[in-house]
Parts: C-alpha cells; sequence; structure tokens
C-alpha cells in the first residue's frame, strides 16, 4: 500500500514525524548559578615524616558566562600561612621550582596528634581557612603474607589452577577510629629503559567484594585487617621490585577526599546518576587541608 | 364522631412519635437509571436537618434519620439528575435509587465539590470520567493521572509525565489502587501516559490528607479507581481511534438486571509509525516498541444480601531493538535488546448485607508487577570456529502481592457510623534476578525478599449537631520481614465547624508509614526503577501530616472556594547513595563472589540507600465554578520541600528535585450547544531543582601529592599536575526554567440516528503557543569564537513542541 493512497496514514504520520523531530536542544544563556564566583583552592596534606610541607594555591573559574575563559593557574604571590594555635601564623615561601609554598621542617615541625590551621588568601578572591588534625601511627605490624592455593573455586566451579594469593595485613589500633592507604614507591613502567621511572603509587586492595585504595576501620575496629594485593602464579615473583611500601595512616579529611574523588571519576558522564561531590574542607574555598603519617613495612 | 376520634388518635401517635423521636434508616444502592451501574460518592442528604451520608464504592448507603413530617431525601451524584424520596411513614425500609444521566459531555459538575461545606473529609477530591473525556489531552490520549495534576497539590515531575508528585511526596508515596488492587507501575510508553484506560473506569477519588484510616501504606496520597460494572440492561459499545493508540470498550447484560460484564482494551500502533524512521535513524537496526492493556468486570447479584464481583487488568510494554550486522562476506553478528514490564491485577470481592445497618464487604486481590530487561548476541559464521559465540543476559524485577481484606460498616444511629475491617497482604518481591550466559559458563543470582503486612482499623463518623462533625480513626500496621517486625500505630482525625451553612473550617491529622519502597535513580519514572520491601536494617517510612482549611460554597453563581494549609514530615525516606543506581545493583549482582546459582541472595539494594528526612508546606487554593454553560476552575498551590540525608549533600538540607514554589492551572469548558463542547487549559509551574555543576577547579590527589609536592627523592618533581574536576556546590542547585503551556480543544458531538448513541470528534492543540519547555539539563559544550576553543555550555531538551491531535470517538 502506497501512502499516497491513503491521505489519513500519510497525514498521522507527517504528525506523528513532527512530534518525534520537533524536540529540541537549545542551549541556554546561563551566567552564573546561584551566584557562584570564583574561589581559592588550596591543597595541603601535613606529614611528621616528611622534611617540608607543601602547600598549593590556585583558584576555581566559573564554567559558563565571561568567565569559562580564562585559565587556572598557580597563585605565586599569595599569602598562605599556617598556625598550630590559631594565634601565631608562620608564611609559607613560594618555591617556584616547586610552584607550591614551602614550609620547612626546622621552621615548622609537623607533630602526631596535633591540630594545625592554614589560611591563604590572595586580592580579588575572598580569604580561606582550614584546620586539620594529624593522625597518629603506631606499630601496626604492617606485612605481606602469601598463601600458596592449589586449587581454585570460581562461580562455584573448582579448576586445577595453582597460584599464589599475595595478601597485606596490618592491625588496627582499637581506641581510635582509623583510615589507611598503602603506597609504593619504586619503578614503574617499561624498563630497564629511559622510560623506567620512580613513582609513587596507591596500592589496590580487595576485601572479597572490591578493590580499594584507602580503607576504614568501620565495623573491624582492633582486627586485624587483611586485603588480597595480587593473584600470582607459581613461577612469577611477587610483583615487588626493589621499591619500597608504606602504610599510610591517614586523616578523616584525606580519606574522605581520596574517596569521594576516585568516586567521582568512576561515574563521570553518567547520565542516569546524580553527580557525585567531592569532598572539601576549605572555608570560602575549595580542596582539601588534611594529614598523613607514614611508616615503612617491614620486607 | 368515629372520624373525629380516628384523626385524634392519629395526631397523638404522632405527637408521639415526634416525642419519642424515632429513628428510622433507609439504606439501598444507587444506580445509574437504565444501565444499573452502581454509583459511588454519590450524596444523600436531608435538607431540613442537614443530616447527610454517602454511597460507599459498592454504591450502597444507609441512613439513620429521626423521624418527622414531610422528611425527604435527596441523591445527587456528578452528572446526574437528583431524585427525591418523599418519606410518609416512620419505618425502617429499603430503596433503591435510578438517578438519570444529564446529557453526556455537557455538564462539569465535581461530586465532592457538590456540597463540600457539609463533609467532614478536606484534601480529597472526585472526577468523573467525563472531565477527562472532554479536557484537551496531549497526543490526544485521555489520561486520569494528566487531569488530576491540574488539581492544586499534584504535580507532575516534568512536561508530559505521568509521574505524580503530591504535596512534596515522591510517586511511590501514591497508594494507587484499581479495584482494590495496588499499582505498582502505573505508565506505559516510559512514564508519559498512565495505565488507565477512561473506558473502563468509573470513578476516580484523591485523597492528600486527612487520610481515612481504612486507607494505609503510602506517605503522601490515594488515588481509588473504581472499574465500571457494565451494563444490566443492554449490550453498549464504545469506541475511539487516536493519534498513537485506539481503544474500545464493550458492556452488556449476563443475566437481564442481575449480572453484567465489561471488557476494555487499548494498544497504540506506535511502532508501525515509527519503525521505517527509526531503522533509519538507527542505521538499519530495528525498533519495536508496544503498550496493551485490558481491563475485564464481572459482577453478580446473588441475592438481595449478596453481590459478587470480579475484575482483572493485564497491561505490558515492550521495547525491543535488534540489528544483524554482517562482518565479513560470511560472519554475522545478531543482537537484540529489549526492556519489558507489565502489571497484573485480578480482585474478587463478595457484599453482603448483615441489616439495612451493616454492609461488609470481603476482598480477594492479586497484584503483579514485573520488568524485564535482556541482552543477547550471537556471532556466526567465523573463520575461527572457536570466534562463533552466543552470549545472553537476563535482568528481572517485580513485586507480587497476595491480598485479604475484610471491611464492615454499621451506622448506630444517625449521628454515628462505624467502619472498621482488617487487611493481610504477602508480597513477594524479587529486586533483583539476574541470568547470565554463554558459551563456556552460566550464572544464575536470585534475591528475594518476602513480607507480610498485617492492618486492623477502626474509624468513627459522629456528627455533633448539624455544625461540627469528626471522624476518628486508628490503623494498626504490622509488617514483618525476615529477623523482624516493625508496628505502627497510626491515629487519624478529620474536623468540620460549619460557622455558617455554607462556611466551613476543617482540620486534620494524619500518621502514615510505608514499608515498600520505590528505588528510582531518576524522577522521569523509569521501568527500572525498583520496588522493595523494607528489611531489618532499613526502618519503614513515617510522616505525619497536618492541614487545615476553610471551605466556603457559594450559591449563586455556583462557586466554591477553598483554601488549604499543610505541614509534612517525612522519615526514614530513602534514596540512592551518590553514584548508586538501579545499573549499579545489577553489576554489583552479576559481579558479586558467589556460587553460580543463588537463589537466597539478600539485600544488595539495601547496602546502596540511604535513609534521610524530608518535610513539606504550603498552601492550596481551588476555586471553581461547577453548573452552566461556562464551568472549570482555577488552581494555585504555594509550597517548599526540602530533605536531609547524613550521607548526601554533605548532610546539608536541600531542596527535593520536585520542590515547585508555584503551581497554577486554569481550565475553562464552555458549551455553547448541546453539540459543541470547548475547553482550555492553562498550566504553569515553577522549575524542578536539578544538580549541574558551576565551576571547575585543580584536583590533586594522594599520589599527586606525593609525586609532586614533597622531598622524597622524586625523578618527577619541580611540576604540578593539572587535572580539573567540576564543582556541583550544593545538590540541586540549579533552578530548571518554569514550565507553562495552553491546551485547547473542540469536540463535535453528532447524535447517531434513532437516538443510538453519538460520535464524537475532537480537534485539540498541545501547547498553542509552542513554548520550548525544559524537559531536562544537561551540560554540553560549543565552540566559542573568542576562545577559539570549545566550551561548556548548559543546554535544555525539550520534547513536546506544538502538536495538534485529532481524535474520533463512539457509542452505541
Amino acid at each position: 500500500m502506497k501512502l499516497s493512497e491513503n491521505p489519513i496514514l500519510l497525514i498521522v504520520l507527517i504528525i506523528w514525524i513532527g512530534f518525534l523531530f520537533g524536540g529540541c536542544e537549545d542551549t541556554l544563556n546561563i551566567r552564573d548559578i546561584n551566584d557562584e564566583t570564583p574561589k581559592l583552592v588550596l591543597y595541603g596534606r601535613l606529614c611528621p615524616q616528611l622534611d617540608s610541607t607543601c602547600i598549593v594555591l590556585s583558584h576555581s573559574k566559573l564554567m559558563y558566562g565571561a568567565g569559562r575563559n580564562e585559565y587556572i593557574h598557580i597563585i605565586p604571590d599569595g599569602i598562605v600561612e599556617l598556625s598550630c594555635d590559631g594565634e601565631h601564623w608562620v608564611t609559607g615561601v613560594f618555591d617556584n621550582n616547586r610552584k607550591k609554598y614551602v614550609f620547612h621542617k626546622q621552621d615548622f615541625p609537623i607533630e602526631e596528634g596535633k591540630t594545625y590551621f592554614v589560611r591563604a588568601s590572595y586580592p580579588g578572591y575572598e580569604g580561606i581557612t582550614a584546620s586539620c588534625t594529624v593522625p597518629y601511627s603506631y606499630e601496626a605490624d604492617c606485612h605481606f603474607d602469601t598463601i600458596v592455593v592449589e586449587h581454585d573455586i570460581h562461580d562455584g566451579v573448582v579448576s586445577n589452577n595453582p597460584h599464589r594469593d599475595v595478601y597485606m595485613q596490618w592491625r588496627d589500633d582499637p581506641t581510635s577510629e582509623n583510615y589507611y592507604a598503602i603506597a609504593y614507591y619504586g619503578m614503574v613502567g617499561e624498563g630497564p629503559s629511559e622510560f623506567w621511572f620512580r613513582e609513587w603509587t596507591l596500592e589496590s586492595l580487595s576485601d572479597g567484594e572490591t578493590w580499594l585504595q584507602t580503607f576504614s576501620d568501620e565495623g573491624r575496629n582492633g582486627q586485624t585487617i587483611r586485603l588480597l594485593k595480587d593473584k600470582l602464579l607459581p613461577l612469577e615473583d611477587d610483583g615487588v621490585d626493589n621499591g619500597s611500601y608504606y602504610l599510610l595512616f591517614l586523616d578523616k579529611n584525606c580519606y574522605l577526599y581520596e574517596n569521594t574523588w576516585t568516586d567521582s571519576q568512576d561515574y563521570l558522564n553518567s547520565l542516569l546518576l546524580e553527580p557525585l561531590h567531592t569532598y572539601n574542607n576549605i572555608q570560602n574555598g575549595y580542596g582539601l587541608f588534611g594529614a598523613f603519617c607514614m611508616r615503612k613495612v617491614s620486607r | 364522631m368515629k372520624k373525629s376520634l380516628l384523626l385524634l388518635s392519629c395526631l397523638c401517635s404522632l405527637l408521639i412519635l415526634k416525642g419519642q423521636n424515632i429513628n428510622i434508616t433507609i439504606s439501598g444502592y444507587v444506580y445509574e437509571q437504565g444501565s444499573l451501574e452502581t454509583l459511588p460518592g454519590c450524596l444523600i442528604y436531608d435538607p431540613v436537618s442537614q443530616t447527610s451520608t454517602s454511597t460507599n464504592n459498592y454504591g450502597f448507603y444507609s441512613i439513620t434519620l429521626p423521624y418527622q413530617e414531610n422528611l425527604f431525601l435527596v441523591f445527587n451524584s456528578f452528572g446526574y439528575e437528583n431524585d427525591t424520596l418523599r418519606i410518609a411513614e416512620a419505618r425502617t425500609f429499603e430503596y433503591d435509587a435510578h438517578l438519570p444521566k444529564i446529557n453526556t459531555l455537557q455538564t462539569i459538575v465535581i461530586q465532592a465539590e457538590k456540597r463540600n461545606t457539609e463533609q467532614v473529609r478536606m484534601s480529597s477530591l472526585s472526577l468523573s470520567t467525563k472531565e477527562i473525556q472532554q479536557l484537551p489531552a496531549l497526543l490526544g490520549e485521555k489520561d486520569v493521572f494528566k487531569t488530576l495534576m491540574l488539581m492544586p497539590g499534584v504535580q507532575s515531575a516534568s512536561e508530559g509525565t505521568s509521574g505524580i508528585y503530591v504535596r512534596g511526596g515522591g510517586p511511590d508515596q501514591n497508594l494507587v489502587i484499581l479495584d482494590e488492587a495496588t499499582i505498582y507501575n502505573a505508565s506505559h510508553l516510559l512514564g508519559f501516559f498512565s495505565i488507565f484506560n477512561g473506558d473502563a473506569i468509573k470513578s476516580v477519588e484523591l485523597i492528600k490528607g486527612g487520610f481515612p484510616a481504612r486507607y494505609g501504606g503510602r506517605l503522601s496520597s490515594v488515588i481509588d479507581m473504581v472499574m465500571k460494572d457494565g451494563n444490566k440492561d443492554s449490550y453498549h459499545c464504545e469506541g475511539g481511534v487516536g493519534l498513537i493508540s485506539s481503544h474500545l470498550m464493550v458492556e452488556g447484560p449476563l443475566a437481564k438486571n442481575k449480572a453484567s460484564f465489561m471488557v476494555s482494551g487499548r494498544a497504540t500502533y506506535l511502532t508501525l509509525l515509527a519503525k521505517p524512521i527509526m531503522k533509519h535513524a538507527l542505521d538499519g537496526a530495528g525498533v519495536g516498541y508496544y503498550f496493551f492493556d485490558i481491563n475485564g468486570k464481572v459482577n453478580y447479584n446473588i441475592s438481595k444480601k449478596d453481590r459478587l464481583y470480579l475484575s482483572a487488568y493485564y497491561g505490558q510494554d515492550k521495547f525491543s531493538m535488534e540489528s544483524d550486522i554482517r562482518q565479513s562476506s560470511r560472519e554475522r553478528e545478531k543482537v537484540r535488546l529489549g526492556l519489558f514490564w507489565q502489571n497484573a491485577t485480578a480482585t474478587a470481592r463478595w457484599n453482603h448485607l448483615f441489616s439495612n445497618k451493616a454492609f461488609s464487604n470481603l476482598s480477594f486481590v492479586f497484584s503483579d508487577y514485573q520488568m524485564n530487561t535482556y541482552n543477547r548476541s550471537k556471532i556466526t559464521g567465523s573463520a575461527n570456529p572457536a570466534d562463533n559465540t552466543a552470549f545472553s543476559s537476563n535482568f528481572t524485577s517485580g513485586i507480587r502481592d497476595y491480598t485479604l481484606k475484610y471491611d464492615v460498616s454499621y451506622q448506630f444511629n444517625p449521628t454515628h457510623r462505624l467502619l472498621a475491617g482488617a487487611t493481610v497482604i504477602y508480597h513477594v518481591a524479587r529486586p533483583n534476578a539476574m541470568v547470565v550466559k554463554s558459551d563456556t559458563s552460566s550464572m544464575k543470582r536470585v534475591e528475594k525478599e518476602n513480607a507480610l503486612e498485617y492492618a486492623l482499623y477502626v474509624e468513627d463518623e459522629i456528627n455533633f449537631g448539624n455544625k461540627f462533625r469528626i471522624n476518628p480513626g486508628i490503623r494498626m500496621t504490622c509488617f514483618s520481614v525476615p529477623h523482624k517486625t516493625y508496628f505502627s500505630p497510626e491515629p487519624r482525625l478529620s474536623m468540620s465547624y460549619n460557622f455558617l451553612p455554607n462556611l466551613a473550617l476543617k482540620a486534620s491529622y494524619a500518621m502514615m508509614s510505608q514499608s515498600m519502597t520505590l528505588l528510582n535513580t531518576s524522577t522521569i519514572g523509569l521501568p527500572t526503577d525498583l520496588w522493595v520491601p523494607i528489611t531489618d536494617k532499613v526502618k519503614p517510612q513515617r510522616s505525619q501530616q497536618v492541614a487545615l482549611g476553610v471551605h466556603y460554597d457559594l450559591r449563586n453563581p455556583r462557586l466554591s472556594f477553598s483554601i488549604e494549609g499543610y505541614y509534612k514530615r517525612m522519615n526514614n525516606i530513602l534514596a540512592y547513595k551518590e553514584g548508586a543506581s538501579f545499573f549499579m545493583d545489577m553489576i554489583e549482582t552479576m559481579m558479586e563472589n558467589q556460587p553460580a546459582n543463588t537463589t537466597n541472595f539478600q539485600n544488595r539494594w539495601s547496602q546502596n540507600v540511604t535513609s534521610g528526612k524530608g518535610w513539606s508546606y504550603g498552601v492550596e487554593f481551588l476555586v471553581r465554578k461547577e453548573i452552566g454553560k461556562v464551568t472549570g476552575w482555577v488552581g494555585y498551590t504555594l509550597s517548599w520541600t526540602k530533605q536531609q540525608f547524613d550521607e548526601l549533600n554533605f548532610g546539608k538540607p536541600y531542596f527535593a528535585r520536585y520542590d515547585r514554589r508555584h503551581d497554577v492551572s486554569i481550565v475553562v469548558m464552555y458549551s455553547p450547544t448541546p453539540k459543541i463542547n470547548l475547553s482550555a487549559s492553562w498550566v504553569f509551574a515553577s522549575g524542578n531543582a536539578v544538580t549541574l555543576p558551576s565551576s571547575i577547579y585543580m584536583y590533586y590527589t594522594m599520589t599527586d601529592h606525593l609525586n609532586l609536592s614533597e622531598n622524597v627523592n622524586n625523578d618527577i618533581t619541580n611540576t604540578v599536575f593539572q587535572g580539573f574536576t567540576e564543582n556541583y556546590g550544593d545538590k540541586n542547585n540549579v533552578r530548571m526554567k518554569p514550565f507553562h503551556h495552553l491546551d485547547i480543544g473542540v469536540q463535535f458531538l453528532k447524535p447517531h440516528k434513532k437516538n443510538k448513541g453519538q460520535s464524537i470528534f475532537e480537534v485539540s492543540i498541545y501547547n498553542v503557543y509552542n513554548y520550548k519547555n525544559p524537559f531536562f539539563y544537561f551540560v554540553g559544550s560549543e565552540y566559542d569564537e573568542q576562545a577559539q576553543n570549545s566550551v561548556p555550555v548548559i543546554k535544555q531538551i525539550c520534547i513536546f513542541p506544538i502538536i495538534p491531535t485529532f481524535t474520533y470517538s463512539f457509542k452505541f
């Protein structure tokens, strides 16, 4: 049947096509969202084991309107100050090589258990403040544990596939709320070659369900935390080169920032999901002011 | 002399009777004249004493009055001529009223408004199918829910969708009942139309607050729909042809004046129209979509005191897409994807009259909702036989209820009526069931959650004189899940005080609980939203609502005014955690390290949700003209809705997505002649609150810090890695543009010869002035000449421009 022979069907079809393609996409002229203005952005992670404290100061830019064409840059001539009591402040010196405000250990030592404050300002922006408390580190007996598995059970099916499971385990301190990460510093890349270089990475460990880079003692306070690091074939080595492993004791700020940032990247551009907010503890600005301690893992 | 004595004795008898204030009870059914269709919600009142009652959902009434001279009762129902019963004797008797229909499609009267000031109940309204049929509708599809959305306090999620938001509550907080069966997903076509076929529906009642104790299980509203019984006198047929679907209804007697049936069906031909276009648009892939629904009902008057009703509904939507890709001269890959959902209900009811004061109903109800998505692929003809593979995955989710319900009402005296009842519901929920098969392995995961719900209720309707009415009640709900039983006492109270005969002050309080929850990732009511019962860790949702209102009926011209203010507090409401969704549930279910065939998979979804609280308050205004050539209403709602979850928005309260500051609707219907109906409606609503990024800034993770900041002998130093993250600010930080549209329609009524039915030709235009209403926002990009690169911009999608529609319907 030709459409021209059936005008009613033709009319219906035309109307329906009109509906289908009448839907439109428009660009909105939204200048600001809820009077959003550019803000200072600060990142600082205090660590007693490091020789200096480095703080990055930057700024945000609006996504739409005139501000969208601006570039985000590191602010070299701002004022960044640290304090251990909120009254006496030490000003950081901008290191042009590192592009950071540096506080040397001798000028501003970081101690476990102490609370520190930061403030920063730059003309044209609202001043920002934040505080954090350095967590305690302790002897957690962190070490590797390797188990040879003769038979693998996967999805209920037993297979004769001998391998070694490498676990990382440490003891949680029952007297406090603790957050952890395992950092590795060693050679990565294609090597040995010019592309072989040393780098810090956070290890992903599995609790049997998911692979994570940061861990909380929630639900296992005071227990031994034992997480799977690798499944290795017998002939493979441990995957451990001459690099070093560190157990990081994070404060809650660092833990939340790392978790929410990772999640936000995982679910970026998922149309059906509500967006994930990245943790921020900077008053009047964005970023993170946190603390951590590190202890080398015995081999 | 004898005559004088007789007269004297009669007079004395009357005086004695009056002095004794003898109560008489009149009871019976109210029918539509001719068809013998029972009329629920019909008002029966004594205009002198102002005593009134109304028929229940089965058309039964019982009214007890003190006998007096010149006593008469008026039977008044929406769209019907009044019937008057003169009572000459002081005796109890039965009376069935037969109300003649007012010429169809000419008069708009809303029963609940007819004598609004004389009813204790507030925050409720009834609709007749006549209103639904007359108003212009999107694509000509007459929709119960879309008509309800024109009332104050009732909102849509966004333009064109049928998900209902009542007084700040989510779409799952509405108890949608069709002949006492709960409907879990009331939408066709991905939420654009509701599943209720106007041909099959007799009455619709919406309750927004002051809930009677007989209703429970949801926090925000009750939408109670009753199917037509079917004509007991003669066979009739109604039908229509629309732009995207057609419908047909047949009714008639099975045994004259004793039994009748009604069958109604509706189906879309959207696929036939869209297939060639979509095939072209999708590069040869075939796309199919259809929906249909069928309603059926049979009723039988077993005796004067016993009646039996059997009713059923089945509706289905199916979307499918398939492609057959030729990879080489021999190798082909076939892929089939699909989404399918269905509702099925069946209700068996037995009405029994113990006496003319006592009515009872026993119901057995079955309700089922299933959703299924599938994906099948097969590669054949590959040169390497190992590459010839097949894979299929099937995800289903659903809920099934078996309900046993018994209700009884008893009229003690003229001022006191008691209603009581009990309900037992066995919920069989299957939120996640997944089967994955490939050539080398198979996996099956089934999550089952069964629950038992019991409820007992008692409510009392008491009148103190003609001015003060009170309706107290209590509902005791018990919800039992493995390892835990929740007990919820829910007190209810409605009061009304008439300062003047046509001016009433009303107040109500209702505590509600909800143990079945819809987990939705979006507000448009996708079929992928999951219904789940609470668990031992996830508590029932609860709400408390208070409302205060003034109702005024103006006699000439016939106008009714109402103003109602409300405050609703909701606790333990659920939402997905940030980043969690139905899809995440599905993936986690698949990835779970469990044996291949697991059928006792528990509470996967509960790990991805968080509970919080919400509160909503506002004022609703309604002015309505009920009788005359010009009828209609003006409704306005001013409201605020906020939510707070410890795990969302960093614990800070935020406006709910469907927080709607202003909501206006103006509806006008005009019948210049008996053969023409004109109608228009205009709606305006503040935009939804959505979350969009407002600025961007540098991120700096722990590894960035260790590698780039510190003096720990790094190979990479002296630089700052610059990656950027988007700042969303507070949740729902952007208010979408308001939406508004004007719809108009004209109906031409052409009676058939010999007065055997009529034809109706209707032309309507949706969104007359072609306003681009926002459906959703997203962040896109466009080229900026000044910056000479792409820059982010907010874009809106609108999907309903001006849409003219022609429909033809008939009845005979």
